[in-house]
């Protein structure tokens, strides 16, 4: 199982990073979908199917606080799952200060349109996570993508 | 007022009487306390066991026109306990917030909440308008192409 995030799915995570609302964003990530190393990742993790009857599901999928913390917030991630990689595309906040309610058909398809287009070129970066399995970083060369 | 047997034994049985109905009543509130707590937990189960069961809709293949029927009536009962679920929620803490009571049943049982109503909207948006676009049909052909 592979993991490759859009470069603009990268500047997306780092601007909610910055809120302190959002600061737990790649914690959520990590516990909700890269940690749950399943073969059928999309079936383990909180995720709805957008085509229907798909080879290749382009799901969105759901990822929020722990239980119990003070911060209560959930984002959404776009992501299109080929074989077995899964790359993703675009991450939206319910909430806060960038949250949206909703996205419209329209906006989606844009954004999977562009995600397509970066798979097809390769215009894409691998990621996995570190030996502690508590950040996300490149693998080209180990480094964290998201600092502190 | 002279101190007899008599006088002090009756302080005592009222002193008694009053401290086991005292107890009676820390005790029921108690009771209802534990109630309470288990009717919150209950609902915010369910309540994010139906947000699951409304993901699953969208991983179902071949939906017809006369499954589109049954889950139009599966958002419709979704919108509509919202409603409900709200009406709830609110009667509820405008009860015991005021009184520091359940803060975080109240937290879990609005984000299950906030789960559930999701979901619905997600699924009517999914099914009847996102899988009903030209563009997106399109573009579901052309991943699997990939």
């Amino acid at each position: 199982m592979k993991f490759f995030f859009q470069k603009s799915f990268i500047s997306e995570v780092k601007k909610l990073l910055k809120k302190n609302s959002y600061k737990d964003c790649e914690t959520a990530i990590i516990k909700d979908i890269f940690k749950l190393e399943s073969d059928d990742l999309l079936a383990q993790c909180m995720a709805y199917r957008l085509n229907p009857n798909a080879k290749n599901p382009i799901a969105k999928l759901r990822a929020g606080s722990e239980q119990g913390k003070s911060s209560s917030y959930r984002v959404y991630l776009i992501a299109v799952a080929i074989k077995d990689n899964y790359y993703f595309g675009y991450i939206y906040p319910k909430q806060g200060v960038h949250g949206k309610s909703a996205l419209k058909s329209k906006e989606e398809t844009k954004i999977i349109k562009n995600l397509l287009n970066d798979i097809k070129e390769n215009n894409v970066v691998e990621v996995q996570l570190n030996k502690n399995k508590d950040k996300i970083c490149f693998v080209s060369d180990k480094k964290e993508i998201f600092k502190k | 007022m002279t101190t007899t047997l008599e006088n002090i034994n009756r302080e005592i049985i009222k002193s008694y009487s009053h401290s086991f109905s005292e107890e009676e009543r820390i005790n029921k509130i108690l009771d209802h306390i534990n109630d309470k707590k288990q009717e919150y937990s209950i609902l915010t189960k369910c309540l994010n066991k139906l947000g699951s069961l409304l993901t699953k809709i969208t991983w179902i293949d071949d939906i017809s026109t006369s499954d589109e029927v049954i889950i139009s009536g599966i958002i419709a009962m979704g919108k509509t306990s919202d409603k409900h679920f709200k009406k709830f929620y609110s009667a509820q803490r405008r009860i015991y917030v005021p009184k520091g009571l359940f803060k975080d049943d109240f937290k879990e049982m609005k984000k299950a909440m906030d789960f559930h109503i999701e979901a619905v909207l997600e699924v009517e948006h999914i099914i009847f308008d996102l899988r009903k676009n030209d563009d997106f049909k399109k573009l579901s052909s052309l991943v699997d192409e990939l």
